[in-house]
């Protein structure tokens, strides 16, 4: 029996192989919960890895930027290079903590005009492939994020949680393909479909023919779909094509928030549904 | 020893994947599958099922830490693993022009394996077409940054795993 296992085990580590992945792509094409104990212990293991290695990235990377843009500035007006040098430690040490505060005063005030309870939160991680666009943030089950939560940054609408460990949760972008807000034009309250077709670059879709339009007029979530509360900023027209698409209008939009930059952002404590 | 190093790898591929990558797609537009790159990896210095079993476990934590079809990963991964394990008798294994060629083989690859997947297990999802430049510029990115994965990692196993295990084994010189 055993001398048997031995002649045949590459075939049967392959069947056993084929077995599981086909197995977990059925559950997961008919998005079974039957995983969520792996996905809560991957959360809890990587969550804190993460957090470890992108705090120093962060902080070389704003170092990185603001030697760039030091470095241009020095380019185009040589005179000021000499008040710059001296200008560039108090810059350096300042700068990091001025722009967090000011993103964290912009997040408070956004809380303060919120009706609903909000918890803040960083970005501790991205999405491991290219073919999904999700984050991780640094609050979980026991701070009382659950999945089907609205996530929101002082710009607009950045996503909603889709998996959450005690400390760490996992959010699913506006930028996925496979995300969409139901929106409302603020200034005429027609109403379509908030898409993303890139990374900053999104379309209102089912927009009827004769509704009024103009490029600039932002759009709100309008509290369909039960995720995200009515009258959050999710984006702005960009561009309006005379053509449709059939009975409806093709409209290009951009979203509000720009999701290169997302570092904090705010977890809506709403119940989904 | 092989063990430990392994799981080290298998940690920091995660770790770095959903940390380091996403800086690389703020300027590029895509990030590079480091996860495609250590199995790859795995499957020149293992054998098949080593090799299978580290590619499957890896994919699923990819797939568990995205929001993608879950089990497209891992299936990709562990098969791609296998493979390699199977053609590296046939290749150069320390020449650049090789891994600059299974990066790009490999890649491909992948991205077939996993719209494929996507294909047959959620087709009412359907894959955007402004998707492509993405995925082209992915396949780019792995295959530029193989060999130096290959001779970085490798180089690191040798330090660590290689020399000190055979350290003890050498004969002494003759008298």
């Amino acid at each position: 029996m055993l001398g048997l296992f031995h002649r045949h085990r590459q075939g049967l580590l392959l069947t056993l192989f084929l077995m599981c992945s086909l197995t977990l792509m059925t559950l997961g094409a008919r998005r079974r919960r039957s995983l969520t104990l792996l996905d809560r212990a991957a959360l809890a293991t990587v969550g804190p890895l993460q957090s470890l290695v992108s705090s120093p990235i962060g902080w070389g990377r704003s170092i990185f930027e603001e030697y760039v843009s030091l470095w241009r500035v020095q380019q185009e007006n040589e005179r000021l290079r000499a008040e710059l040098a001296r200008l560039r430690a108090r810059v350096n040490a300042m700068g990091e903590a001025r722009l967090r505060a000011e993103r964290l005063q912009a997040l408070l005030a956004f809380k303060e005009s919120q009706s609903l309870p909000a918890l803040a939160a960083r970005v501790v991680g991205w999405d491991a492939t290219n073919w999904g666009k999700t984050v991780v943030v640094n609050r979980g089950g026991a701070d009382g994020a659950r999945p089907g939560m609205p996530v929101v940054a002082h710009a607009g609408v950045v996503g909603r949680i889709i998996k959450a460990s005690d400390h760490y949760a996992q959010v699913l972008l506006l930028t996925d393909y496979r995300s969409a807000v139901d929106v409302l034009v603020q200034r005429s309250r027609a109403s379509g479909v908030f898409v993303m077709r890139g990374a900053q670059r999104g379309a209102l879709k089912y927009v009827s023919r004769d509704a009024e339009l103009r490029v600039g007029d932002a759009l709100i979530s309008s509290g369909l779909g039960g995720v995200f509360p009515k009258g959050l900023m999710v984006g702005r027209i960009t561009d309006i094509s005379p053509d449709g698409d059939g009975l409806f209008r093709s409209v290009e939009a951009a979203p509000a928030v720009d999701f290169r930059r997302l570092e904090e952002v705010l977890i809506l404590l709403k119940r989904p549904g | 020893m092989y063990l430990l190093f392994y799981l080290l790898l298998f940690l920091a591929t995660i770790v770095f994947q959903t940390t380091v990558a996403e800086y690389v797609a703020d300027g590029v537009g895509a990030k590079p599958d480091l996860v495609l790159l250590a199995v790859l990896y795995a499957g020149a210095r293992r054998k098949g099922g080593v090799a299978l079993s580290f590619g499957f476990l890896l994919g699923l934590a990819q797939d568990i830490l995205s929001e993608g079809l879950l089990g497209s990963n891992a299936f990709s991964k562990g098969l791609l693993g296998y493979l390699m394990a199977h053609v590296r008798r046939h290749l150069a294994m320390r020449n650049v022009s090789t891994w600059l060629g299974l990066g790009l083989t490999a890649s491909v690859a992948d991205a077939c394996l996993i719209a494929l997947s996507l294909l047959v297990f959620l087709p009412e999802v359907p894959i955007p077409a402004a998707f492509l430049p993405v995925l082209a510029k992915g396949v780019a990115l792995n295959t530029v940054l193989a060999p130096i994965v290959f001779h970085t990692v490798d180089s690191v196993e040798e330090r660590l795993v290689r020399a000190p295990m055979g350290a003890g084994l050498r004969t002494p010189p003759r008298a």
